[in-house]
């Protein structure tokens, strides 16, 4: 059964879970989403994605989840209430471009972007 | 029509340009108008050259071609070849198919896909670990590199045969060398969807490089795919070249590390072929 975690204000999703070898990348993805959509749906928390046994995490793998956070919850969602941890230092880079790529195209859209915003990704030991 | 290939094409960015060269004739080929390919005098074939035979035949098969491979019976390490690699299988299915798990099997199969899925690199990952020591970076980027160019040509290549995979494990170098080749729009047709402006194919390569471009076919789609792994064979070393329509782009070691020219001739469709070492203190 899958299961989120609680610590304290902060909710933990094990994307590994969601991960089979015959399942697409972006199925796992839209699961993961789902998640948490409702979870940031159902409280003030943060939500955090735990990539740790997960081995070269694509683009589309995190465009998917930060769309549907976005959608649902606009882009300042993205950067206050979801990150990512256990991440690698590949993902992560691949992470924050993907990070990045939301933000520009939020500017392009005519909202407000400040210079300086921080990837929304939680550095833990491996 | 006769096509004879008499050269060695190894998976080099010249010898894959030649055998695209090579091949232009049987990719302006018409339905129904059957082609040979007449492999036998070649003396040396890589996994990069057995994913383009490989997309041409598949294509060739759909558009009623009656097309045909005369491939090369020695020297004996070519002839394993073309059984690992599932050449021989694909022109003959009744063929003994590829044994990947075979101890003097250095190849990954000839792999069709239509879908991205979390297994795409499984074979080729199995196969690095039983013939050497897989670091954890190594593996990373390499289904990264995977995965980038697969959920690319899933999202938009349309492509008639899906994509097409094939890798090798060349021991003496330490490297591993992989090919994906889908046979769909190409990345200018694609792009020009989003971004009227796009001039040509090697504008078209230049932007998806450089990242941040895409036609948004699908919501998950940023235009990083590309990018990402320019990227991560960029940082470890290794070698790429991509071809699209009338370009090509690569990585001149050394020399050049992004290089985009036009070619003499049309590629209809994408293919990808990097090489990265396995070592990555080597």
């Amino acid at each position: 059964m899958r299961q989120n975690t609680v610590f304290g204000d902060m909710i933990a999703i094990d994307a590994h879970q969601y991960v089979e070898p015959s399942r697409d990348v972006v199925e796992s993805a839209e699961l993961v989403a789902d998640n948490v959509v409702s979870a940031l749906d159902a409280s003030n928390d943060v939500v955090v994605v735990s990539l740790r046994g997960l081995r070269g995490v694509p683009s589309s793998f995190f465009n998917v989840i930060l769309g549907r956070i976005r959608a649902s919850f606009g882009v300042d969602a993205i950067r206050t209430r979801f990150r990512v941890t256990d991440a690698s230092d590949l993902q992560l880079r691949v992470y924050q471009r993907s990070f990045e790529a939301f933000l520009r195209a939020d500017t392009a859209v005519g909202d407000s972007c400040q210079d300086g915003d921080q990837s929304s990704v939680q550095t833990t030991d491996q | 029509m006769l096509v004879e290939i008499t050269s060695n094409i190894d998976d080099t960015d010249d010898a894959i340009l030649g055998l695209i060269r090579k091949l232009d004739l049987v990719h302006r080929a018409g339905p129904d108008q059957g082609w040979k390919l007449q492999c036998r005098d070649c003396r040396y074939l890589g996994p990069w050259a057995a994913a383009l035979l490989a997309s041409a035949y598949l294509r060739g098969e759909q558009l009623g071609q009656r097309p045909r491979i005369v491939l090369p019976t020695e020297p004996r390490e070519l002839d394993a070849f073309c059984l690992f690699s599932g050449l021989k299988h694909l022109k003959d299915p009744n063929s003994e198919p590829p044994d990947p798990e075979h101890k003097d099997c250095e190849t990954v199969p000839i792999m069709q896909f239509k879908q991205a899925q979390w297994g795409q690199s499984d074979g080729v990952i199995r196969l690095l670990r039983r013939h050497t020591e897989l670091g954890t970076s190594t593996e990373e980027s390499l289904r990264l590199c995977i995965y980038e160019i697969a959920q690319n040509v899933v999202d938009h290549a349309e492509s008639p045969v899906g994509g097409i995979l094939c890798a090798r494990f060349i021991s003496a170098r330490k490297r591993v060398r992989v090919a994906v080749v889908d046979r769909g729009r190409g990345i200018r047709d694609t792009l020009r969807a989003a971004y009227p402006d796009i001039r040509d194919s090697i504008d078209a390569l230049s932007r998806v490089i450089q990242g941040g471009h895409s036609s948004r076919a699908r919501d998950n789609n940023m235009g990083l795919g590309i990018s990402n792994l320019w990227q991560s064979v960029e940082d470890l070393g290794g070698r790429i070249a991509i071809v699209s329509g009338d370009a090509w782009a690569r990585i001149i070691p050394r020399r050049d590390p992004r290089r985009i020219e036009t070619i003499d001739c049309v590629f209809p469709g994408t293919g990808v072929f990097f090489s990265l070492p396995t070592d990555p203190n080597e």
